[in-house]
């Protein structure tokens, strides 16, 4: 008799478990652009990409992060942050260091590069129980939060200052919801289109176009404290003036700004604006 | 004489007086274990890439404790990684109860909650365990049941999610196992020289998806069968499985080759995998042929679990698992996604009575593990990515060693192992490293102990690889001197020479020295670690290059 239950039960479970897909793609689920010109603040997103120019899979995540981008556009805040031994320099094929002190203290803090690159995170927050996510997680992690109406509305002016080699940058922030937890405000320097060589799959790419690249973070890996809490409508300012690297190319670079969240670190809201070039 | 005659009736009375006390007192609890400690310095060093580290010194430790009282046992892991050992995941990175349980096991019923490692059939399905020196533990964390309802029939049911470090998996796993042992089922054939036994698994794992581009099955299932049959010295034991569309990051398949560019998404199709084993051994001459096949064989209980995270089957090693560290230098692991190989060890003694080589163990060993042969679908809604016959052999080889052993001892002070080696390695497969071209290496080794009195030993190895491609050749010197039953030293040297990648030979000096006493066993070391990669059973982990002094005490109790 007890064998007979365990037979049925068995067999139950076998025809249960197991779900055949038929079409593996799904649907359109309809336009996912974000576009930032519309008079309501949307949702932005920071979609980090850690990465090193000797790990051959890294392209393959900056593809990824590039897709969501297209799909995804205003949404989306993409950087690059070079971490780890991937990332170190290496003789004559890889002379330059990309990494920066923020982007180790990130890598330290959030233990990315010792699992293995690429990883990513998703505005620093769980997704499916994990904060550090695989590149093939980042698409699913971004479509749950780009509807999200945001927290948090972040208005930049910029100048760069080509002669003084110095930049300048005028942040207004205004809350839209009511958040009772210290907040942070944060400041990334990203430079675009670096052309410098990258391993891949297929070999050492010697021209490869770098995208994103975390340069600079003048107020620390994880931002300086903004507020203990803040109400609806609240607004702050800061000022920010910090030296420019002749390395960077002004008009391939952009300053990222975010709020974030200073007990978890997980981002609220994210905003990114090309310099005017003084 | 004398003396060790009063040493075995010594021996024998401890053990009877501990039975019997065992069983004077049936309801008393008894308690065991064992500890471990591994500490390692780091010193940056730029000739072999090593880094320093913040910490100066790192270790691993964990101790285990198991309490059992009549029908039941409890069991605690305690682990400690301040911080881990380089090489080691940094999600391990804490301290903590990292695996715990209860048993009650009666004869007819076996229930396990908390954490535990088990196994279906050769593990092809579903295996959880662990390794240290891998540092690999995808223990299940949930409820096991074991059922016994007549003699030969065992049935198993497991329920839970998998141990990730200190944390868990995202995805459930439910399995049962069932084990027919016909011999036993039916008293008639208990006798006979036949022994069949057969089983079958199934395995399911479940894991929410929301990806907006592909629709991933919550659920996938795997099932499998299997039989084992032995006939006086022969063994022959198969198992088939077959699992459902399973997408992952694991199975990533460029779609569109042909056009230069990446077009990487998940494989939907079904995965099968063939192993076969068998075994035949007389006196003084055995042989054993293991054969496995596979095709999108990654099943994890979470699809976007990368490197040795979250396995629920074990796929096992095909070729030989080489001691000897040249041999060893390359080791090949399994390839989930597509691999068919076949291994081939024959053992052969000369009778003794032949002059000179009479007393001499001859192994040989033939392993050789390609590609599947396939061939991409064009027009593929149902994205199952390829084509292929799971018996279709590819002409990429990722793997394959022929090697010769043999084994004499000369005399009663004297023993003499000698091997040759040749062996073709796909790194750019195996390891990842982009655009390298196959190593193909000849490896010698020369193994001799000389037996000093009673009490003392010396060892000395002796061995060289020679390649042309990646890091060019080795040789290596080892000389080891054992002072039984308590000391031992050893000094090593791996020497590349001829790297085309370093401007200057480079050595990797070692030396251990140790300490042993009952169940404890210190050793201490300094010296220089070569960046590779180590596998035990297929499964592998990389090593990076270190160099400083190295501490590691384990203990039994």
């Amino acid at each position: 008799m007890k064998l007979n239950i365990y037979i049925i039960f068995l067999f139950l479970f076998i025809v249960s478990a197991c779900d055949v897909i038929d079409k593996p793609l799904k649907e359109n689920e309809g336009n996912t652009c974000g576009d930032e010109t519309l008079p309501i603040p949307i949702r932005k997103i920071l979609v980090e990409d850690y990465t090193g120019q000797k790990c051959n899979n890294c392209p393959l995540a900056a593809e990824v992060l590039h897709e969501i981008k297209a799909d995804y556009c205003d949404h989306i805040i993409p950087i690059a942050v070079h971490v780890g031994s991937f990332a170190t320099p290496s003789g004559s094929i890889f002379p330059n260091d990309y990494r920066t002190i923020a982007g180790t203290e990130l890598d330290d803090f959030y233990g990315i590069s010792s699992i293995g690159l690429p990883q990513g995170m998703v505005n620093r927050m769980s997704y499916q129980d994990y904060t550090v996510l695989n590149k093939d997680n980042w698409r699913a992690a971004v479509h749950a939060l780009f509807q999200t109406p945001p927290d948090v509305d972040i208005q930049i002016t910029t100048t760069y200052d080509t002669l003084q080699n110095k930049i300048y940058a005028d942040i207004n922030i205004t809350t839209l919801n009511a958040m009772n937890f210290d907040l942070n405000i944060g400041a990334y320097l990203t430079e675009d289109s670096i052309i410098s060589p990258q391993l891949s799959h297929e070999g050492i790419i010697s021209n490869y176009v770098h995208r994103h690249m975390l340069r600079a973070a003048p107020l620390g890996a994880f931002g300086e404290s903004l507020a203990s809490s803040a109400s609806i409508g609240n607004k702050f300012s800061k000022s920010i003036t910090f030296e420019a690297d002749t390395v960077w190319k002004p008009e391939h670079c952009e300053l990222i700004i975010f709020v974030s969240n200073a007990e978890t670190g997980q981002i609220i809201q994210a905003e990114s604006e090309h310099f005017s070039l003084k | 004489m004398k003396r060790s005659l009063q040493i075995l009736i010594g021996l024998f009375l401890l053990v009877r007086i501990h039975s019997v006390s065992a069983q004077d007192k049936p309801n008393e609890g008894q308690f065991g274990g064992n500890f471990e400690i591994s500490m390692q310095t780091y010193k940056a060093d730029s000739i072999i890439n090593a880094p320093a580290v913040d910490e100066k010194m790192r270790a691993n430790a964990y101790a285990n404790f198991i309490y059992t009282k009549g029908k039941f046992s409890f069991g605690a892991r305690y682990e400690a990684y301040l911080n881990p050992l380089l090489g080691y995941d940094a999600r391990y990175t804490g301290h903590g109860i990292g695996y715990r349980y209860g048993t009650y096991k009666s004869d007819e019923i076996e229930v396990t909650a908390g954490h535990f490692y088990e196994q279906f059939g050769n593990g092809l399905i579903f295996r959880t365990y662990e390794d240290k020196a891998l540092g690999y533990d995808n223990a299940l964390d949930g409820a096991r049941v074991k059922f016994k309802p007549v003699s030969g029939i065992a049935l198993t049911g497991i329920l839970g999610k998998q141990k990730l470090y200190f944390e868990h998996g995202s995805g459930i796993i439910r399995g049962v196992d069932t084990d027919f042992d016909i011999n036993s089922i039916f008293s008639q054939l208990s006798e006979k020289a036949l022994k069949v036994r057969f089983g079958g698994s199934f395995v399911s794992k479940f894991q929410d998806a929301s990806d907006p581009i592909y629709n991933y099955p919550e659920n996938v299932a795997a099932g499998a069968g299997r039989i084992s049959l032995a006939y006086k010295g022969l063994n022959l034991n198969a198992e088939y499985v077959k699992k459902s569309n399973d997408p992952s990051s694991a199975n990533f398949y460029d779609f569109e080759p042909e056009d230069n560019k990446t077009n990487l998404a998940p494989v939907f199709r079904d995965g099968e995998a063939v192993y076969l084993s068998t075994s035949w051994s007389t006196k003084g001459f055995g042989f054993i042929f293991t054969g496995m096949t596979l095709d999108n064989m990654n099943f994890r209980s979470d699809r976007f679990a990368t490197g040795n995270d979250l396995n629920i089957n074990y796929l096992p090693a095909l070729s030989k698992n080489h001691i000897y560290a040249l041999a060893a230098l390359y080791p090949f692991s399994t390839q989930p996604n597509g691999q068919i190989g076949a291994n081939t060890e024959l053992f052969y003694k000369i009778p003794k009575n032949l002059a000179i080589i009479g007393g001499t163990h001859i192994a040989l060993n033939y392993a050789r593990i390609t590609a599947l042969d396939k061939t991409d679908i064009l027009i593929d809604p149902k994205m199952d990515g390829y084509t292929t016959e799971i018996f279709k052999l590819s002409k990429d080889i990722f793997y394959e060693d022929f090697n010769i052993e043999l084994y004499k001892k000369l005399s009663k002070s004297v023993k003499v192992t000698a091997v040759y080696m040749h062996q073709v390695y796909d790194i750019e497969q195996i390891q990842g490293k982009s655009g390298e071209e196959n190593i193909v290496s000849d490896i010698a080794v020369l193994d001799m102990t000389f037996k000093l009195g009673k009490f003392h030993a010396i060892r000395t190895e002796v061995e060289a690889l020679f390649s042309q491609q990646y890091n060019g050749n080795w040789a290596m010197g080892m000389l080891e001197y054992t002072f039984a039953p308590h000391w031992f030293l050893s000094v090593t040297d791996q020497v590349n020479y001829d790297n085309p990648h370093a401007a200057e030979t480079i050595h990797y000096y070692n030396t251990y020295a140790g300490y042993i006493s009952g169940g404890n066993r210190l050793q201490v070391g300094y010296g220089r670690q070569r960046e590779g990669v180590i596998c035990v059973g297929g499964v592998c982990r990389n090593m990076p290059a270190a160099n400083g002094f190295s501490v590691t005490l384990s203990s039994t109790f």
